[in-house]
Parts: C-alpha cells; structure tokens; sequence
C-alpha cells in the first residue's frame, strides 16, 4: 500500500506553499481585528498542519483546512497578536485530535463549530482548558452515538 | 513511447501501479504523459474523497483514503487489465485520458455485477440439498451480503463478505481477483461445479458425503472441503472402472480393478483416460463446465496414484463394502 502513497506523496512542497499562501490571505479579515500572521507563522501553521496529519494518521485532500480554522476563529474577543499563531497551532492540534476522536462522525464545521463555542463560552478562550473540557467529550461521544 | 519493449520487462506488470512504476523507470511513457497520468489520478482521489465525505470534510483517516485509492485503481485495472496484456495496457493508458479509463472501467465493473449476479442466480438453480454448512453459507448468504454492503466506489477490493468455502482447483483465499472481480469468478465456478454435482441423484451425493465424513471422522456438516471435488474425484474413478451410472458406487472390486489396471502406470496415462471418458459423458452438452471439471484431473491423477503406489485407496474414495 506504501507504493499508492509514493505516486501521492504526502510531504507535497507545492501544497505546503498553496496553504501557506491561503494562510496568508486571512490576514486581510485578520486585520480588522487587529491580528496578522507573518510569513513565519504561516510556514510555522502550515507545517504543524502537516505534522497533525502525519500524527493522527490522517490524508488531506483539496484545501488545508487551516484557513478555515482561523476564518472561524479570528472573531474570538480572547485572541490577541502576542497569541494568535501559537493558539491556531494548539488548535489545530485539538481539531485533528477530535477528528480522530469522533471517528469522522462528525463534519469539519461541525468541529470547528463546537470548539469554537466551549472555547468562548466555558473554557474562556483556554485551550488547555478546552482540551480537558468534560463538555467536549460529551458532545464527541454524543456524536460518536455513544452515551452522552 | 519506445517502439521495442522487451516483454521480459513486463513480467511484474500485474495492475496500473505497476505497470506506471514500471514505464516511468523504463522511460516507456514521456514524463509529461506520466505527470498528467499521475495529476489526473490525484484529481480523481479528490473528487472521490470528496463524495466520501459530502463535501464536509478536508481530510480522511489513511485507512479509507487506502480503500478509496485502490477503489480508483481497480476501475483503471478492471480496464486496462481485462481481456489485455501488459503491452497492451500501456498503449492504453499512452492514448487514453485517466478519467476515460476510469469510465471505461466502471462500466465494465456494472458489468461484472450483472455477471456476477447472474452466475449466482445459476448456481442457485442447482443448489445442492447437503447439510455443509460452508457450502450453504456461501450459496444462501455471502452473495446477499456482498449486495448489501458492497461499494464500488469506496471500496472497491473489498467483498464485504466472508468466503472460505474452497473451489474445486483453488482455495478462495488464493485467488487473485478482488471486490466483484472475485464473485464473479468465483460463482462462476459454484455454477459450473453445481451443474456436474446436480447430473447425480441427490441421494447418490448424500451418500458420497456421508462415506466421506467417515472417512475422514467429520460430520458431514462439518466438512470444510470442496464438495465437487469429492464427487468428481469419485465419478472419475467410477469412469476408469468402466462404470458410467451416475450412483457414485465404488465396491472392493472396482477398487481391485484400479490397483491391477493402473498401479504400474503413470499418472500421465491416468489423466489421459480419465479426461477421454470425461469427455464422452453427458457433459460434452455443457463444453464450459466440462472445461472446467477437465482442470480437476491432474489433482485427481496425482492423488490416485499416490494411494494406488501405497496401496490405500480406500482413504481416497469412499469405497462401498
């Protein structure tokens, strides 16, 4: 199966940069709340992206969905410029970690959706709070169809 | 591409991966062509991850993204494969676009549906009346469940099904076909071998089977072995005895017989008789299945022998006191 894999690598040089570039683009939204991302945070953002997927054993196809984690979190009151990258980054890490908790029961929006509001809500814009969130694990089991 | 390609060369080239590992290697196809080969079955991974996913997801767990890559890979193969030669699969894929071969091939893998579904029906119209229960299995429930859960698109070299029940010159597991190229192949052969095995009273096959359990102390439920195979093996030697009744009935003196006739033999001259006293039987109507029963001889003549040269025939054929 490995040899699949080599006609579709996975470490696409071309990819990282198209993410990269996209990246990059959210700082037009960005910027009316007073955030941006250099060009070292988007290489940063889109190799952790990378890094998420090798972890969690996951291929990702058409567009990363990094941009649209940050589209959907760039109106967040707790997000400053002294934390932005470093909370996508943990975010990032978070989403995938849900994606392969659920079992892909549930669609990407949807995740972004539930981390976005306990993250607003119960956690106080913490994500280490966010990762422990008890709440967190009941929506993924309810979704998962198992007990709430 | 080169106009000499050393046959040789394509003796790994079983499917399309290969066979684009191997042209790129061997400079068979232009660098562009493979580029376009190579992005056309990304676009087409995509497309079908997207579909996957409704449109909801940017990324898959790598065992599905696996399933739905081999998925692709079996419409080009089912294609290019079919009824061609590696050579002739290059110069395929040298003049096609990947999504007219990709067409192309899930046309031809309705169509293995369609034949798949028809052997079954075939088979089912001579189902055996024995109480195996792999046998049952495989005539009255595998086939529905492949139905029900098969996906050609998601996951194509998947059957969905459990099938150990063994063919009468392959165990399933050695076969090479996968998804419906499987089915198809392999009801294919259930209709032939149950064709031979309906030619026989029903009576006269309990019996065998029963004989046979004894033989090897099974019940006959439990017997894990082709039930064509016994029944052909024992008709064969049921022909060379110069016995061609349809009651399965081998006695002491038939076996007598054999070892007289054809202990200082070979096993070349016992598959020459066997396969001309095939052949003048009933089954010269059915020239497929007749086909088919011919690729057991070898395994019946290397057998035969074996028990002959050790004097143990009666653990071979079920032997009538």
């Amino acid at each position: 199966m490995g040899d699949i894999f080599m006609l579709f690598p996975q470490n696409d040089v071309d990819k990282l940069m198209r993410t990269k570039k996209q990246i990059i683009q959210t700082n037009q939204t960005a910027q009316t709340y007073g955030l941006m991302l250099s060009e070292a945070d988007a290489t940063m953002l889109a190799k952790e992206n990378q890094e998420q997927l090798f972890q969690t054993n996951r291929i990702e196809f058409g567009e990363s969905i990094t941009p649209q984690l940050i589209r959907t979190f760039v109106h967040s009151t707790y997000l400053t410029q002294a934390n932005y990258a470093e909370t996508i980054a943990e975010l990032l890490e978070l989403f995938y970690a849900v994606k392969e908790e659920c079992g892909d029961a549930m669609t990407d929006q949807e995740v972004l959706d539930i981390l976005l509001q306990l993250f607003e809500t119960t956690c106080g814009g913490s994500v280490s709070l966010l990762q422990n969130s008890r709440e967190l694990d009941k929506l993924i089991r309810r979704q998962k169809g198992g007990h709430a | 591409m080169k106009k000499h390609l050393a046959s040789a060369s394509f003796s790994n080239v079983t499917n399309t991966l290969s066979l684009l590992q191997t042209a790129a290697l061997a400079g068979w196809l232009a660098p562009q062509k493979l580029r376009i080969i190579k992005a056309e079955l990304e676009q087409a991974f995509v497309e079908t991850a997207n579909q996957y996913t409704k449109r909801a997801s940017s990324s898959i767990a790598k065992e599905i993204a696996e399933c739905l890559y081999q998925s692709i890979l079996m419409q080009c193969d089912i294609f290019l494969f079919q009824n061609h030669d590696a050579m002739e699969a290059l110069h395929l894929l040298a003049a096609l676009s990947i999504p007219q071969i990709l067409a192309e091939g899930q046309q031809r893998i309705l169509q293995q549906m369609q034949e798949a579904r028809l052997f079954y029906q075939g088979a089912c119209r001579y189902t055996l009346d024995v109480p195996c229960f792999a046998y049952q299995y495989v005539m009255n429930e595998a086939f529905p469940q492949f139905l029900r859960h098969y996906s050609a698109r998601f996951d194509a070299t998947n059957i969905c099904t459990s099938i150990d029940y063994p063919l009468l010159h392959v165990p399933a597991y050695a076969m090479q076909e996968q998804g419906v190229s499987f089915l198809r192949t392999y009801y294919q052969s259930i209709f032939h071998e149950n064709r031979f095995c309906a030619f026989f009273e029903i009576q006269a096959v309990q019996n065998l089977l029963a004989g046979y359990g004894r033989l090897y102390h099974s019940k006959v439920c439990d017997l894990f072995c082709n039930l064509a195979e016994i029944v052909l093996f024992q008709f064969l030697a049921q022909l060379l005895c110069d016995k061609t009744d349809t009651q399965l009935i081998l006695t002491k003196a038939d076996c007598t017989y054999l070892y007289r006739r054809y202990t200082n033999t070979t096993k070349e001259t016992i598959s020459g008789e066997a396969d001309a006293r095939l052949q003048q039987t009933a089954f010269s109507a059915y020239p497929q299945t007749l086909q088919y029963l011919r690729q057991g001889i070898p395994a019946f003549s290397e057998r035969l022998m074996q028990h002959l040269t050790a004097n143990t025939l009666e653990h071979f054929l079920v032997v009538t006191v």
